[in-house]
């Protein structure tokens, strides 16, 4: 099989080992001189210097003959830009984008690229499975710097079970992002849902209210 | 008729002048409430402009801006890709309106066949640049 990653960053090097010990063939399209140098020089002519968002750099890079197609950048309009011009003019089968920000969510979801992945719910998912019972967590603060993302686990006893989202009374400014249940079931009715113990939900916190929103989530009086 | 016009660059902001001054109500948004100082200041006093300093590429900024009783809504923030991404979030909020009345600024080519195929209008500027250069010069 024939991947092109674009943008991975830092992945690059782990992806590229990890897809040639599985017997792919793997190319990689970077803006990133010092990253293709030194894929080159690990992997031989495995990596090319070039823009994922222009159709002669992924000529270039074989995207016309490529199974998948992975954007991988920092940025989520790069990367839903490049996957849906390779589906557009390569017909590639399989595009794949990583984004960053969940308020993209919905774009990616509608954007017909064919597996796209949250890296944001992967670091969560990660950190709750390392975490383990930890009732609250914070997992990122947002540029800006006055508001962060935070997991609460519902802890076995707290008052929040069987109430729904609107009763909770949580701190003007908060927005609850996510609800999962204990069996990884993602609740898209997140207004009419009502809580169970070892639910999963992600918030968006104002600064310093972090401590107040695990206190609504898992207090029991 | 009401235009929301995303980027407040040279072209968001000159987009913004020429529909007020033709009797217009552009609504202008920029993440830096600086470049809001290009437009002219009596447009901006008498509410011919409204200016909304925020990010243009968040859905709930964009909720706030009663978009779908919009008629035409322009993404011109200088960079292409982020154009083609806020314009599809605007097409998803407005939901039943015509795709074509969303018109993303372009500076390249290879997105523009991109989002024309997707339902909207695309401008690619530098080549209106380039053909009024060529007219001129008669070439």
């Amino acid at each position: 099989m024939y991947i092109v990653i674009a943008e991975s960053g830092n992945l690059a090097q782990e992806l590229v080992a990890s897809f040639i010990a599985s017997g792919d063939e793997v190319y990689i399209l970077d803006t990133n001189e010092k990253l293709v140098e030194k894929i080159q020089s690990d992997f031989g002519m495995v990596a090319t210097l070039g823009d994922m968002m222009s159709i002669d750099d992924l000529t270039e890079a074989g995207v016309s003959r490529a199974s998948i197609f992975i954007a991988g950048s920092e940025n989520d309009y790069n990367n839903l830009a490049a996957c849906q011009l390779v589906k557009k003019h390569f017909e590639t089968p399989k595009t794949v984008s990583l984004y960053n920000n969940l308020d993209n969510s919905q774009v990616f979801d509608k954007s017909g690229i064919d597996v796209v992945i949250n890296t944001t719910v992967l670091k969560i998912e990660r950190l709750s499975s390392i975490i383990g019972s930890h009732p609250m967590m914070k997992l990122m603060d947002l540029p800006g710097g006055d508001k962060s993302i935070i997991a609460v686990k519902i802890t076995e006893n707290s008052n929040a079970i069987d109430k729904r989202v609107p009763e909770l009374a949580l701190p003007s400014g908060s927005e609850i992002i996510m609800i999962a249940s204990e069996d990884g079931t993602i609740q898209n009715d997140m207004e009419g849902y009502q809580l169970s113990a070892r639910d999963e939900i992600i918030i968006l916190s104002p600064k310093n209210l972090e401590t107040g929103i695990e206190t609504i989530l898992t207090r029991y009086v | 008729m009401k235009i929301i016009i995303v980027g407040a660059g040279l072209v968001g902001c000159q987009i913004a002048k020429q529909m007020s001054e033709r009797g217009h109500t552009p609504i202008l948004v920029d993440k830096d409430e600086k470049s809001f100082e290009k437009l002219p200041n009596h447009l901006v006093d008498n509410d011919f402009i409204t200016t909304v300093q925020g990010d243009g590429n968040d859905s709930q900024l964009i909720k706030t801006l009663n978009a779908n009783e919009s008629d035409t809504v322009i993404t011109a923030t200088g960079n292409d890709a982020l154009n083609g991404m806020i314009a599809q979030k605007f097409n998803i909020l407005l939901k039943s309106k015509n795709s074509k009345n969303i018109k993303v600024i372009l500076r390249g080519s290879y997105l523009a066949d991109l989002y024309e195929s997707l339902g909207f209008s695309a401008v690619n500027k530098t080549e209106k640049i380039t053909q009024l250069a060529l007219e001129l010069i008669k070439i």
